[in-house]
């Protein structure tokens, strides 16, 4: 799998330039979360692939760059231990370093090793340049997300336009850099780099509303990790918007009590689902494919790595799951299946 | 708290039976009727919404969308 070659190059990276054994220790801690979360799940990781496959639609020359790949999963590594610290979610394997480790793992991998890894980029200075003024504006973006974020958590206050500029400014900015980078690297002109980035951040938001249902609304049996954390994603904020005053209210105590009571986070549930929340987040998570789709039309990406991009795309949506991605994506990525691009 | 016309539309389909026999049989029109504005990606996205599950009974719609959205990976 292609994202398993980026973790072995990343492992191998950051072995080479961590500064101290307790440091590379750390690390070597995130690039086990990411195995972990690879192997269980049938895709691979969209750090890993993204910037790799808008490289090849942008019309890049050879394999694509392992060193932005590597630079991507840092992002993605150092915000997840971030996010997991932010919502007292570390996995246990944290546990003997605690969460100021883990805050210095996570901040050390977005502000220093995702630039770091950059420099093993084979890409001119004023390429690298670009890249790096990317990665800078997405790191402030994904920070201001985050801020909003967590301010919003147990506030019954927030709207659904606030809402979206969170799931925006987090995913969406992270996506959008995984898929702006590779353009650039790419050689691409600012109007397709720009348009592959927006093409991240409308898939990254989807993804990441489509996961917040699947928190939400799985069939699971699980308590969702986000009414245990007292947030306030878009499904939740919908169904404050819509209920009458009193069922407003009745929701908001469901909610302020989850955390400490799974069956008062059942009731929260089922007063969403039958408020609507599911149906409306799926209806978004379609709005925000079509604008991937739109923008990978404008980008215009090579025949052979279309397909690919807009099954990721596809991918999200929770009306038609099951779409044929791991496969997709790995033929894409594959070197045997990179030859002969048709406009 | 301010709903945007998507939330509109969702709540009052789920609770109003013949708003949503009318959105079946004319969705842009009952949309201006009603005052309520979406996006033309809104639009695609509720034709789309109508072509695969809308058929279905409520708890069969929910069910469906529950199935799909079931504990997606990291992304």
């Amino acid at each position: 799998m292609w994202t398993t070659v980026v973790l072995d190059w990343l492992q191998d990276f950051l072995e080479r330039r961590a500064a101290t054994p307790i440091q590379a220790d750390l690390l070597a801690l995130a690039v086990e979360e990411a195995r972990d979360q690879v192997a269980n799940q049938p895709a691979g990781l969209v750090a890993g692939e993204l910037p790799g496959l808008t490289y090849l639609a942008a019309g890049g020359a050879g394999h694509p760059p392992l060193a932005l790949a590597g630079c991507c999963l840092c992002i993605y590594l150092g915000a997840d231990v971030l996010d997991n610290v932010a919502d007292r979610e570390l996995s246990p394997r944290w546990a003997a370093h605690g969460p100021a480790q883990a805050t210095l793992t996570g901040s050390t991998l977005l502000a220093a090793f995702a630039l770091d890894a950059l420099g093993e980029l084979e890409a001119s200075v004023p390429v690298r340049a670009v890249v790096e003024r990317a990665l800078a504006g997405a790191l402030i973006e994904m920070s201001a997300g985050q801020a909003d974020d967590l301010a919003s958590e147990g506030r019954d206050d927030v709207t659904l336009d606030a809402c979206e500029g969170i799931l925006l400014g987090k995913s969406g900015a992270q996506a959008a850099f995984f898929a702006r980078a590779g353009a650039i690297v790419a050689g691409a002109s600012v109007d397709v780099y720009e348009a592959y980035a927006r093409f991240g951040r409308s898939l990254g938001a989807a993804g990441q509303l489509a996961s917040d249902c699947g928190d939400l609304f799985s069939d699971d049996g699980e308590v969702s990790r986000d009414l245990a954390a007292g947030k306030r994603t878009l499904p939740i904020v919908y169904a404050l918007a819509v209920l009458p005053p009193h069922g407003r209210e009745t929701l908001l105590g469901h909610l302020d009590a989850a955390p400490a009571d799974p069956n008062r986070a059942g009731a929260a549930r089922q007063m969403m689902l039958d408020a609507g929340a599911l149906q409306y987040g799926a209806l978004r998570v379609e709005v925000y494919r079509a604008r991937a789709l739109a923008a990978l039309d404008t980008a215009k990406p090579l025949g052979h790595v279309a397909p690919t991009l807009q099954r990721l795309a596809a991918a999200t949506s929770l009306l038609r799951p099951g779409a044929s991605l791991p496969d997709a994506t790995e033929d894409t990525l594959q070197p045997a299946n990179r030859d002969g691009p048709s406009p | 708290m301010v709903a945007d016309g998507l939330s509109v539309l969702v709540q009052r389909a789920l609770t109003d039976a013949a708003f949503r026999r009318r959105l079946t049989a004319d969705l842009e029109a009952t949309l201006r009727t009603e005052g309520i504005v979406l996006s033309p990606e809104e639009i695609d996205a509720v034709r789309a919404f109508q072509s695969e599950v809308s058929g279905l009974p409520p708890d069969d719609v929910n069910a469906h969308l529950a199935a799909a959205a079931r504990r997606r990976g990291a992304y």
